[in-house]
């Protein structure tokens, strides 16, 4: 349905809405740039082997982009969070829940691009950084092992990994502001669910029993076979993305 | 001050990112699309940057052709060579050099100078032969004993650690029979070297190669040491330890 006073299709003003919060969120750029500065400060001190014998020791210390993508990820946790509480923009007044949530979804999607693409160079940046700064440098066998197809699969994974975070933050952003404070009692309640489960499930079903946020990655990160991969990632965006649906579409705006 | 280098960029990134987080917070959206805008330019020109500065980050001449044990092949051959001829050698790092004062009228047959050395333990990574390392030289070229410590140009995945290994102590002992020992006390050399990661989900679908390239192998040390050791014509000298020697008379 078009809106009666300018005559625009949602998706038009949805439109206009996304171009108007990329803008009006630029900051959140230099919030990546800082929180990514961060990330490679940390890769350099990520951790050391060693190995040795009466006659060497050697320790090498591994320059690991893991705290760099943990970094982008708290990025979009941060965006997504932050886009599901904000809802006080005057152009609003033309705009309705879905527009809302549509713009939304589609800032996100950049951002989660963004991150792709920033992952994507990190290798190289961080080699570039180490040759100016380090002394005795070398990629790793797993680096150097690199070809166009694992750059491909590390952009493809980061962006969609990226967009799952952002899904689940800014399903519980629309949460936090539709429940509000029964938004942290019912965090409490579903913390002490998941700890009574977590007990009892070691108590009928064995040591064995685990649940975590390890297990939880390893259902993403250790799927191998892309397709399986692909309905695992998309179907769990998509569960998110309803929910939010759910929970934003007939939500009332507060200025 | 060399703990501090690895930092130093990542610090003044910080600080950077800490001020240009203060300016564009009070002023305007444009500056932060600026500043995003520079940061995607440089990231995409990460690699060609990383080409071009990827000396600047290697000591020596990277040069690695050096075939492994190279110093065995010298110590096999070991009559073709004089002393000059290994200092020339730039396969070969002359890591140590020491002249310790002995006088040869000291000594006799009964009472001569010990030479012990301490054999090469077995050594997974330069594969050394435990024995073959020490020449001795009797030479009139010397009035003293000379110690000079040659170390094959060392090297971890093509980056040169020679310098970052030390070179061997080699004190004069005094018995209580009058013998007078040379020993060596073997220093152990820690050597420090930056490897770069990838990120893991790179091989998410590439399983062959992820428990290949991904397990924590210790990369190999293509290493070796010669100890050439002169000592005066004059000077009777016994050598203790293991054998064989390469004695040049």
């Amino acid at each position: 349905m078009d809106t009666t006073i300018h005559k625009k299709s949602k998706m038009s003003v949805a439109y206009r809405q996304f171009k108007d919060k990329l803008y009006h969120n630029a900051f959140s750029f230099t919030q990546l740039l800082a929180l990514q500065v961060l990330g490679y400060l940390f890769s350099f001190s990520a951790n050391t082997i060693g190995s040795g014998n009466d006659f060497y020791y050697l320790f090498i210390r591994n320059i690991n982009p893991i705290p760099l993508f943990t970094m982008t990820l708290i990025w979009i946790l941060i965006q997504a969070f932050s886009l599901s509480g904000n809802k006080k923009r005057e152009y609003y007044m033309v705009s309705n829940n879905f527009t809302a949530y549509f713009s939304d979804i589609a800032v996100l999607e950049v951002y989660a691009l963004i991150a792709g693409i920033t992952m994507v160079f990190s290798g190289p940046m961080l080699q570039l950084l180490a040759n100016l700064s380090l002394g005795p440098f070398t990629p790793s066998a797993a680096y150097q092992a690199m070809s166009f197809i694992h750059y491909l699969s590390l952009f493809i994974t980061t962006t969609f990994y990226a967009l799952l975070i952002g899904a689940g933050a800014y399903f519980l952003g629309i949460l936090r502001i539709r429940y509000q404070s029964f938004f942290v009692i019912g965090g409490i309640v579903i913390i002490i669910l998941l700890i009574a489960w977590s007990v009892l499930g070691v108590r009928f079903m064995g040591p064995g029993f685990s649940i975590g946020s390890e297990e939880l990655m390893s259902f993403y990160y250790q799927e191998g076979n892309v397709p399986v991969w692909l309905l695992k990632v998309l179907g769990s965006i998509g569960i998110l993305y309803y929910l939010s649906w759910l929970g934003i579409r007939n939500l009332e705006v507060k200025n | 001050m060399s703990a501090i280098l690895p930092f130093a960029f990542p610090l003044f990134l910080i600080v950077v990112g800490i001020f240009t987080y203060a300016i564009v917070k009070k002023t305007s959206t444009k500056l932060s699309i600026r500043l995003m805008g520079m940061y995607l330019v440089i990231l995409l020109l990460s690699p060609f940057l990383a080409i071009l500065t990827e000396d600047a980050g290697h000591e020596g001449d990277g040069s690695t052709h050096i075939p492994p044990n190279y110093y065995n092949t010298i110590l096999e051959n070991y009559r073709d060579y004089s002393l000059e001829d290994l200092k020339k050698d730039t396969d070969l790092a002359t890591l140590h050099e020491e002249e310790l004062s002995v006088d040869p009228e000291n000594f006799s047959k009964e009472n001569p100078f010990v030479i012990l050395t301490m054999a090469h333990h077995a050594d997974e990574w330069s594969n050394l032969d435990p024995e073959n390392h020490l020449i001795v030289e009797k030479t009139d070229a010397v009035n003293s004993v000379v110690i000079t410590q040659f170390q094959q140009r060392s090297f971890i995945r093509g980056v040169e650690i020679t310098e970052q290994l030390e070179p061997w102590h080699w004190p004069l002992e005094s018995w209580s029979t009058g013998n007078r020992q040379l020993s060596v006390e073997v220093q152990r050399s820690e050597v420090q070297l930056y490897s770069l990661s990838p990120l893991l989900q790179a091989f998410q679908f590439d399983a062959a190669i992820t428990n290949r390239t991904f397990a924590r192998e210790v990369p190999s040390i293509n290493s070796g040491t010669i100890l050439w050791i002169q000592v005066p014509e004059a000077l009777p000298i016994k050598l203790q330890g293991r054998k064989p020697y390469r004695i040049l008379e």
